[in-house]
């Protein structure tokens, strides 16, 4: 019991602090150490549930970097470090999802709308959405409305995430949420990106806004309180 | 850059640089602020990522960027907007306040390209997502400086003429609503700089950006610019 709870909070910190594997010379003060990557395996290996290893160390260590990133105490460079760790730790995941012993909270589509080519800050939504245990389908930029249309007919039970970095390619939401809704009324749709508001949300129909990753989480995980 | 300022659409008014990256000479500390860390030092591979990818920015092919001078006749000044023959910018008032006292005006452009991004999208792909990251931001701070160099380039070359120059302007900044991007562009040559606008008001490549400069006996630059704005919700606002 002892062994569980402190392996899984060296995974959750091995997330917080990007510390990959044990060849990653990255952080300097846990060089020469297990990271992510040998923490998960052996976590496996002595047994303890995936969904566990998930809940409690990948997604536990997750949650504490999109509070630090919000409150500006690191920047993308540590977000993508630990994004790194946390795909490594779900590399091992990978069959137990397959077999249905563990499972995501659900599922998004995410994209950058019509017109806009911007991708990292959405990527960045894609990476903490996923450390909080949603699979990410990400369509890429400059996505057409119908194309999301379709991603939601193959996966209906999806919420969706659309992203846009300037005023004008924020009009493109208009038209997809409208197409989205027209489609698959119960679909929930949130939007993000550096011009959008909340007002703005409220008044294409979309069901949320998120200023910033971890609102996008925040967000996705009360539509599975909903449910 | 010899002819009077009362000349009309000269080719002396529109002149395009190539910018080696040597001559931009970005730094590391610069790379540091603009991901974000302030006055506190990066982390070691943040930093080490940093520095790699300078290499690579320093091995880039130059970067374009021009300007166009509009000069006494061909333009009109209002407090909220500025009249260029049959185009209309509708600044708002804000940059109206700024361009105060301007009687000519300047139209600048500056590209990255499209290579920096591109070798950094490769570089996320390949799983190196950081290194991919910090290439990406260093191509940003390459447009701001870029915009930088266009500014010099403009003091210097109008002098002579007893003009200064205002603060910078770009569409989509101050009230300036981006749409208005493709007006801009109307009044440049095609493919200016390389660069081309979406109908979406996007210029391709996306690490480029467009900006106006006021310039004259009379124009000004402030310090403080953000206090001269009302958008209390700006995400750069600086009051500092
Ligand atoms: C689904 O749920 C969600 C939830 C959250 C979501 C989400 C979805 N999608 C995004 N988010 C959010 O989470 C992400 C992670 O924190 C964030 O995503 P980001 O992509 O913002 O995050 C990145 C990791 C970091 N952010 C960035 O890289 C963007 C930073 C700012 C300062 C910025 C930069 C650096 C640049 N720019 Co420009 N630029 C600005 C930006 C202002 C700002 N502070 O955001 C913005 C986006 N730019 C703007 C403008 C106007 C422009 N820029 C331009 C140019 C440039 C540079 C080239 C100099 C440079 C690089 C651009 C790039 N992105 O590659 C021009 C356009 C370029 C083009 N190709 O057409 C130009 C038009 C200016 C000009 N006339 O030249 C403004 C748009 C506002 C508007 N009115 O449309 C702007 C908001 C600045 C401002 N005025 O406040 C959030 O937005």
């Amino acid at each position: 019991m002892k062994e569980t709870s402190s392996i899984l909070q060296s995974i959750a910190q091995c997330i917080e602090r990007g510390k990959v594997n044990r060849a990653s010379p990255y952080p300097p003060d846990l060089r020469d150490r297990d990271g992510a990557d040998e923490l998960v395996r052996r976590a496996i290996d002595l047994g303890i549930d995936p969904q566990e290893i998930l809940t409690d160390g990948l997604m536990t260590g997750m949650k504490v970097v999109g509070e630090e990133f919000r409150a500006k105490r690191i920047f993308v460079p540590e977000v993508l470090m630990a994004a790194k760790a946390m795909t490594a730790g779900m590399e091992h995941l990978r069959p137990f999802f397959a077999s249905s012993q563990a499972t995501h909270r659900g599922v998004m589509i995410l994209g950058t709308v019509l017109g806009d080519l911007h991708d990292i800050g959405k990527r960045l939504v894609g990476m903490m959405v996923e450390g909080a245990g949603w699979e990410v389908i990400d369509l890429g930029t400059d996505v057409a409305p119908e194309d999301f249309v379709a991603a939601v007919e193959r996966r209906p039970e999806s919420v969706v995430g659309l992203s846009a970095l300037l005023t004008t390619t924020m009009m493109n939401m208009k038209e997809t949420v409208a197409r989205l809704k027209e489609a698959h009324p119960e679909t929930k749709i949130i939007i993000g990106g550096a011009p959008v508001t909340v007002a703005f949300a409220h008044e294409i129909g979309a069901d949320a806004y998120a200023p910033d990753p971890p609102g996008a989480v925040d967000f996705l995980n009360s539509t599975v309180a909903e449910i | 850059m010899t002819a009077h300022p009362d000349m009309h659409e000269t080719e002396s008014s529109v002149r395009e640089f190539s910018v080696s990256p040597e001559r931009l000479r970005l730094t590391p500390e610069a790379i540091e602020r603009r991901i974000g860390y302030g006055d506190e030092s990066a982390p070691d591979n943040v930093r080490a990522a940093i520095e790699e990818m300078l290499a690579v920015f320093d091995s880039a092919d130059p970067f374009r960027c021009g300007f166009r001078i509009l000069d006494p006749g061909q333009v009109a000044f209002h407090p909220d907007r500025i009249v260029c023959g049959k185009v209309i910018f509708r600044t708002g008032s804000i940059i109206g306040r700024g361009l105060k006292g301007c009687s000519a005006l300047a139209l600048l452009a500056a590209s990255a390209g499209p290579d920096l991004s591109e070798r950094g999208r490769v570089l996320i792909s390949e799983g190196r997502e950081l290194a991919g990251y910090v290439l990406d931001t260093i191509a940003s701070e390459c447009v701001e400086q870029c915009l930088e160099h266009l500014e010099s380039e403009l003091a210097a070359a109008t002098a002579s003429w007893g003009w200064r120059l205002s603060n910078r302007y770009s569409p989509g900044y101050c009230g300036w609503d981006v749409v208005e991007q493709a007006k801009f562009f109307s009044l440049l040559h095609e493919n200016f700089c390389g660069i081309t606008v979406r109908s979406s008001g996007l210029m391709v490549p996306l690490k480029s950006a467009s900006a106006l400069v006021g310039l004259g006996e009379n124009a000004e630059r402030k310090d403080y610019e953000c206090s001269l704005c009302d958008r209390e919700d700006c995400i750069i606002r600086n009051d500092g």
